[in-house]
């Protein structure tokens, strides 16, 4: 049985004004991502991996080119639609957890289903096992300000795979940890796509992690590169 | 409704404070919106009860009854221009002698007792039924220690009469309202100050008809104190709509990374503003409560003879202009939500 192809990226070209002249961040980028693969982007700043990033959840749009989704293509949708797309299909993981200051860990994940009007019942479980998963299951009750770092960035792995989103982004989930503690969270996200059977690409510059990902892609002013390992 | 509750349980001290403003202010409108309800009522309430749609008394008088004078001749033309059921009043300030204490101000207003409508009788007789010595006199003389059928002896007519009844919501520049049949009145000066009578507004030549409105307004310095307090109120009402609007307009500007966030994870801008809106709606209901509370508390507490008058319909008007003014004050913070961007959290540390 052929690989599920989750996420489709053709021909992606983005440039912003600036000034009088045009800036060309991304040049005409092209890749897929099957079920269950674990894909790091890495590149140096301002390479044009956040960008990108974007672009893949939602919350831009390409000047060229196309994304699909589960086959659909998301490039035309207005911004309403976009918002329902990162609210159904797609869970992100951001570089400082950024959770939800006066939520507890998981009222964090019950706002995803309050958000998706989803039931009460079933996400209580559904939140009760993730965490669990996580092993954060001590730390329901906690509020955000009392956690370390490394357990912030647990719960923002555990928020976004509350959706039931196929495709996770993670944008640099390492950046605010040290080595130990970064490598624990990639490795988190890692066996979670794997058994969950999801796609995710994670941006980063961190070499160092790049064992735990399925494929690598390198990216350098505005064109992406696959690294086979 | 998740985040609004969640987020004004965990900053408790930061909501109490914007709500405790909201409460000093609600009690301070209430208070003066009571003082200017009662000062209103003691200075006009005669006037405003009149069994009368309308009030015609001579051009000169601008709308002042006791500046106006009728003679008998000008009252009978009168009725019979207006061609309705219309009845003269004749209005005076007098005092009432009373023992070990100062005189007593009153007024009289002495009317054909069996053409004058019913009034509001709390106790004793229907003006009616009344003799010619007999009165009915406003309930406020009870807290000077009148009852019904005590005597009253006027100063300057050295007259007695008897209180036959009370009635309510008649006072007159704070003095009680004593009716009085007009067959008290000196033949020869039978000079009345105003005709009233009920239907639709007739203007008369050579006179001027005016509604009760338009008499309660043209009192002297009516219209001065109740625009005063009318402005008060609308500064307080202004003032607390932007206290609010700021209050929570600095607490989205603190936010609106977080909001960025929220949308980057699937937020719609209207899931963020309906949070605003409920704690707004939240914090002002509570703050109307409390200051419902705190009002009633001191009403209890304040002398009778204080003019204060609040009735909860008034507390419950000022209460749903209180909302919708924060409401619309926080249509700010609505549109800085929306504004907010939801790519501020891909590639940036909080």
């Amino acid at each position: 049985m052929p690989a599920e192809t989750i996420l489709e990226v053709k021909n992606i070209s983005k440039s912003f004004k600036d000034g009088h002249s045009t800036i060309e961040v991304l040049k005409d980028i092209t890749f897929s991502i099957q079920k269950g693969e674990f894909v790091a982007i890495l590149g140096p700043s301002g390479s044009g991996k956040s960008t990108l990033l974007s672009i893949i959840g939602a919350l831009l749009t390409p000047s060229q080119g196309h994304v699909n989704i589960e086959n659909d293509t998301i490039t035309n949708y207005n911004s309403k639609q976009l918002t329902k797309v990162r609210a159904q299909r797609i869970g992100f993981i951001f570089q400082s957890a950024n959770l939800i200051p006066y939520l507890t860990v998981q009222d964090q994940l019950l706002l995803i289903q309050n958000m998706a009007k989803g039931k009460r019942r079933s996400s209580d479980k559904k939140s009760l096992e993730l965490l669990e998963n996580l092993g954060l299951s001590h730390h329901r009750n906690s509020y955000p300000r009392s956690l370390s770092g490394g357990e912030k960035q647990r719960v923002a792995i555990a928020r976004a795979l509350m959706n039931d989103a196929n495709l996770i982004l993670a944008d640099e989930p390492t950046a605010s940890l040290d080595s130990e503690k970064g490598r624990n969270v990639v490795e988190m996200i890692a066996c979670e796509v794997r058994n969950r059977q999801k796609a995710a690409i994670m941006v980063t510059h961190d070499h160092r992690m790049i064992d735990l990902c399925d494929r690598v892609f390198y990216m350098q002013d505005g064109t992406l590169v696959e690294n086979s390992k | 409704m998740f985040l609004a509750l969640r987020e004004l349980k965990q900053a408790k001290l930061r909501y109490f404070l914007v709500c405790a403003i909201m409460v000093a202010i609600l009690f301070l409108v209430f208070f003066i919106t009571g003082l200017a309800k009662g000062l209103s009522h003691a200075d006009s309430s005669s006037l405003q009860s009149l069994k009368a749609d309308y009030i015609v008394t001579n051009k000169e008088a601008d709308g002042v009854l006791v500046k106006s004078e009728l003679t008998p001749k000008e009252v009978k033309q009168i009725q019979k221009e207006v061609n309705a059921h219309a009845t003269p009043i004749k209005m005076y300030m007098s005092s009432i002698q009373q023992q070990n204490k100062n005189d007593l101000d009153i007024m009289y207003f002495a009317v054909d007792t069996k053409e004058y409508g019913n009034l509001k009788i709390i106790e004793g007789k229907q003006i009616h039924d009344l003799k010619t010595n007999e009165v009915i006199v406003d309930q406020s003389m009870k807290q000077q220690g009148y009852k019904l059928n005590d005597t009253l002896e006027d100063k300057n007519s050295k007259k007695e009469y008897k209180i036959a009844g009370f009635t309510k919501d008649n006072t007159y520049s704070f003095a009680p309202i004593i009716f009085i049949s007009n067959k008290n009145l000196n033949k020869p000066q039978q000079i009345y100050n105003a005709v009233l009578y009920s239907g639709k507004k007739v203007d008369v030549d050579h006179f001027a008809t005016f509604s009760r409105e338009e008499t309660v307004k043209a009192m002297p310095g009516y219209k001065e104190t109740q625009g005063s307090f009318t402005m008060m109120k609308v500064f307080l009402f202004i003032i607390a709509a932007f206290v609010s609007s700021v209050f929570f307009y600095i607490l989205t500007i603190q936010k609106s990374h977080q909001f960025g966030v929220l949308k980057a994870i699937g937020a719609k801008s209207w899931y963020i503003a309906k949070g605003i809106l409920i704690q707004v709606a939240i914090l002002t209901v509570l703050g109307w409560g409390i200051g419902t509370l705190g009002i009633y508390g001191i009403k209890s507490i304040l002398p009778n003879t204080m003019p204060f008058v609040l009735p909860f319909k008034l507390i419950l008007a000022t209460g749903v202009v209180f909302l919708s003014l924060n409401i619309i004050g926080s249509m700010l913070s609505v549109f800085k939500v929306i504004k907010a961007d939801a790519l501020e959290a891909i590639g940036r540390v909080e």
